[in-house]
Parts: C-alpha cells; structure tokens; sequence
C-alpha cells in the first residue's frame, strides 16, 4: 500500500469518482428541502434515506483515500477515526429523536458490529481464501492483539452491566459509565499505540507471505 | 471508540443509555469471541472454520429477526 504515495496529484483526482462529490451536495439539498416541509410522506423518507446512505458511503470512500495515501499502519486509524465518527453521530441522532425507544441502539450497534467483523467478514475471508489457497497463514502476534483488546472492551460494555447491582437491569450509574469508557479509551489508547509506535513491524504485512487474512 | 463517544454524550445530554444486551446475545458473543479465539490460534486457517463463523453469523441475523 506505500506504493502509490509517489503518485501524481492528477492520479490521486483520479481516485475520487464524481458521484462521491456530487452525493453529499445532494443529499444536503434534499436535507434542506425537507426541514421546509417537503416531507413525511413514504416517498420522500425513501429519498431521505438513500441520501444518507449515498453520502454515507461517499464519506466513507474519502476516507479510504486518504488511508491508501496515509500507508499501512496509520491508514487503518484514518478509517477507524472516519467511521467512528459516522456511527456516533446516527447513534446520538437517533438517540436524541427517538426517546426512550431508542436508548438500546447503541449496544445494538455495537454488538452488531462485533458480530459482521467477528463472523461475517472473517468468516468469509477465511472461506474464500481457503477455497483459493486451500491453507492461509497471517501474522499471529497481530491477530492476538487486536483479540485481545476486541474481546476486553466487546465483554466489560456489552455484558458486564447486567451483572452489575447500582442500577439494575442492563444499565451502568453514571460514575460505572464514566470508569467503562475511561476503560475502553485506554485498551484502544493502548493497541493503536502498539499499531503504530510501539510493535508496528508486527501489524505491518510482511512482503513474503502475501497471502494473509486478518 | 464508539463506546467512550457514546458514554460521555450520553452523560453530557442526560439520555438513558442501555448497554446491557439479553442472555441470548451474550451466549452468541462470548461463542464467536472463542471460537474466533480457537480459529486463529495456530496462525493456519482452513476452509472449515470460515463455514463454521459463517454458521454462527447466519444465526445471529436470524435470531435478531426471529427472538
């Protein structure tokens, strides 16, 4: 992936499609045009939602191009910073317009992203490259690492509360949250600093065995 | 990330905050962080176990539409 930070600024154009311009600017319009009043009926809530999706995926792309131009190690934090800041603002969006209804939303979303990453994605990256290369070998001290810090914070936010007696049922009290997200901060403060400072050489694909999966 | 992010707005903003998810998705979780744990063990994967997380991806969607 550090191949292509000798590129050109004209290559580098090349690589932002016109619709991932186009859709934000959209999709704005189509925002403004609904707090007038244009809205609320089936159709135009359709419209609404593939504008957010449209835009959605656009911030999405652009973010994927600056890591491609960032390199390996702090590629993946561009993007992880990206789309933590995605998933934050729908999360309190809804939050704060849905009420009580939606106060589970944010642990749904979080154990249905642990859930894709865990099985879905590399279930099938372990399937399709088993089909291919029958056998895969990847950097283990990695994989251990980024386990190691998924299962920690995806057990003390996701499973602890319930198990906790200040408040019952599945909530923290206010100081239990403010520890739980002191705590996750520092176990993610903790694997991106061995990511990109402390151990890189071993989150960084080695060039001989190009066949990994992580 | 998302979990300080969300923690400390809902603090700020004074929103009740569920985090606890029911036993059923805590008995998925902890199954795939194992299993997880057990197929990327020796640093040698097969086609065996991306059928086997798939499996268990698979009945996660379909326990989170039919509870």
């Amino acid at each position: 992936m550090n191949s292509n930070t000798q590129t050109l600024p004209r290559a580098w154009l090349a690589d932002l499609p016109l619709w991932t311009i186009c859709a934000p600017i959209i999709a704005g319009i189509i925002l403004g045009a609904a707090s007038f009043g244009f809205g609320s009926s089936g159709i135009s809530i359709g419209v609404i939602a593939v504008a957010l999706a449209g835009s959605v995926f656009a911030a999405v792309h652009h973010a994927k191009v600056v890591a491609h131009r960032v390199g390996e190690p702090y590629g993946t934090l561009v993007l992880a910073l990206a789309v933590t800041l995605i998933e934050v603002a729908l999360i309190v969006s809804l939050m704060i317009a849905g009420g009580s209804e939606a106060a589970a939303l944010a642990c749904d979303t979080v154990l249905a992203a642990v859930m894709i990453i865990l099985n879905g994605i590399i279930g099938l990256c372990l399937l399709l490259g088993g089909l291919r290369h029958r056998q895969q070998t990847f950097s283990l001290d990695g994989v251990s690492a980024a386990l190691v810090a998924l299962a920690a914070i995806a057990v003390l936010a996701l499973v602890f509360p319930n198990y906790t007696v200040t408040t019952p049922g599945p909530y923290y009290s206010p100081g239990q949250l403010m520890l739980i997200a002191v705590v996750s901060l520092a176990i993610y403060g903790a694997f991106v600093f061995a990511q990109t400072i402390g151990h890189r050489g071993i989150f960084v694909e080695d060039e001989p065995r190009s066949p990994a999966s992580d | 990330m998302t979990i300080p992010a969300v923690s400390v707005l809902s603090l700020y903003m004074h929103i009740g905050l569920v985090l606890g998810i029911d036993t059923k998705s805590t008995v998925l979780l902890v199954l795939s962080l194992f299993i997880t744990a057990i197929a990327l063990r020796t640093g040698r994967t097969i086609v065996l176990h991306g059928i086997v997380l798939l499996v268990i991806f698979v009945v996660y969607l379909f326990t989170t539409v039919i509870p």
